[in-house]
């Protein structure tokens, strides 16, 4: 296996799917594993990183990582009260995320664990745990800079571009792309002339902003949970339909897209119809994009 | 990046104008705070990023202040809850005009003591019936009336 590589360790979103019918995408919830040599992040916390941390506690040489966090919503944190270094003495851990403080951090992770919803708190963990509230400024962990970016999806949430190794990623699990241009639509016609020209510019703005974060990126994990009849139902949940998100690739020039956060109403077969259309889009695009699911357990490599 | 706007209506002598500060990076937006305050007797202070506007914050006072969540560097609740925490504007009137409209970041806006929490986008109208509705001494010959069509 690469030295250098992203692993997907739970793609589906909003809640597990442990059933057989979707075990050829996978069931748990999100967790990337981005490894650069000995480094290791975990891109959120869903029940992914329970594996990912056995797989870690098996292993003698790494004795560190890092975790990031986009948001604190159960599905990207609840693999963490099972997360196997945690508990053992001797692991250094940091958990970066959305907050203003460190002390924040450390509750919106350890409200979770308190009594009566879990067994044992986070007293009980033995590793060395670090709290970094990511607020303003981008980080550099080791020569890799973790810019944040603002997610469209309820309650600060925070999406990531990831510069390692001259390559570019971008994680975005949970951000609706079509949310934005609404209601500048719907009220258009009661604004006055020189009101529209500055809502045109505001939407041309807004089609940016949707795109600049991924633009030119070598690869790009997004959100991609809805069929377009499951977000006629769901507009506004926070989650974009993966049409949006295919075109939103394309505009930005991506190279290679995973279509992540899947629905867990989605068994393999419909999956499979998702990416097949995805996969049309980009030809009728006359792109040559890379447009695939994210599937639990694949490798991506990102040597040269 | 810090703009800072005087507007044309003058204050009466020896009176302040209040001061309306913008936390938005949307040129389009803050064109049209621009075009709203202007018969209004207020100063208007814009700032594009949360780092800026917090580093003025911290030290100056505002009358009000319009918050856009999606802004760069930081999200806009998190900002507001920094703001609130800081020793000057515990109680300042806070207005959340955004693109990011999901009823969580209402709730969470409310607990944080918004006066109103506004989807994009307002009219020049809306803006300025805002202004005149939460801050003492800001008034002008602003038009036509509240619910007035252009």
């Amino acid at each position: 296996m690469s030295e250098r590589h992203l692993r997907f360790w739970g793609v589906r979103g909003s809640y597990p799917a442990p059933y057989a019918s979707h075990m050829k995408v996978g069931g748990n919830t999100p967790c990337v594993e981005l490894r650069l040599g000995d480094q290791v992040i975990a891109l959120d916390a869903g029940t992914g990183i329970i594996a990912l941390g056995q797989a870690l506690a098996r292993q003698q040489r790494i004795r560190e990582l890092t975790i990031i966090l986009t948001h604190y919503h159960w599905d990207h944190i609840s693999g963490l009260p099972f997360f196997e270094p945690a508990f053992l003495p001797g692991w250094r851990i940091r958990v970066l995320g959305p907050a203003g403080s460190a002390d924040e951090l450390e509750h919106l992770i350890s409200r979770q664990m308190q009594a009566p919803y879990f067994p044992v708190e986070t007293e009980t963990w033995l590793a060395n745990i670090e709290y970094e509230p990511l607020d303003k400024r981008p980080v550099v962990l080791n020569g890799t800079r973790i810019s944040h970016f603002n997610a469209h999806h309820p309650g600060p949430t925070y999406g990531y571009r990831i510069e390692a190794g001259g390559k570019t990623l971008v994680y975005a699990p949970d951000n609706e792309l079509a949310f934005i241009n609404q209601f500048i639509d719907t009220r258009m016609e009661e604004f006055d002339a020189d009101e529209q020209r500055l809502l045109d510019e505001m939407k041309e703005e807004q089609r940016w902003q949707r795109i600049s974060f991924m633009e030119n990126v070598d690869l790009l994990v997004h959100d991609a949970q809805y069929s377009v009849a499951a977000y006629e139902k769901k507009r506004g949940w926070g989650h974009s339909c993966y049409v949006d998100t295919v075109n939103a690739a394309l505009d930005a020039s991506v190279k290679d897209l995973r279509l992540f956060s899947h629905d867990p109403a989605n068994d393999d077969d419909a999956l499979a119809i998702i990416e097949r259309h995805a996969m049309g889009l980009v030809r009728e695009r006359r792109s040559n994009m890379a447009c695939q699911l994210a599937r639990e357990g694949e490798t991506v490599s990102l040597d040269d | 990046m810090i703009t800072t706007q005087a507007t044309h209506a003058e204050p009466a002598a020896g009176q302040a104008r209040p001061t309306i500060v913008v936390i938005d990076a949307s040129a389009a937006s803050i064109s049209l705070y621009e075009r709203s305050v202007k018969s209004l007797g207020v100063a208007l202070a814009v700032f594009e990023s949360s780092q800026t506007s917090l580093a003025y914050l911290k030290h100056n006072p505002a009358d009000l202040i319009f918050l856009e969540l999606m802004v760069p560097g930081q999200d806009g609740l998190s900002l507001l809850r920094e703001l609130r925490a800081g020793d000057h504007h515990a109680r300042t009137p806070v207005i959340v005009v955004t693109s990011k409209d999901y009823l969580q970041d209402r709730n969470q806006a409310q607990a944080l003591g918004v006066k109103d929490f506004l989807a994009k986008p307002l009219r020049s109208q809306e803006i300025r019936n805002l202004i005149e509705r939460h801050v003492q001494g800001a008034s002008g010959a602003s038009g036509d009336g509240p619910h007035a069509k252009a």
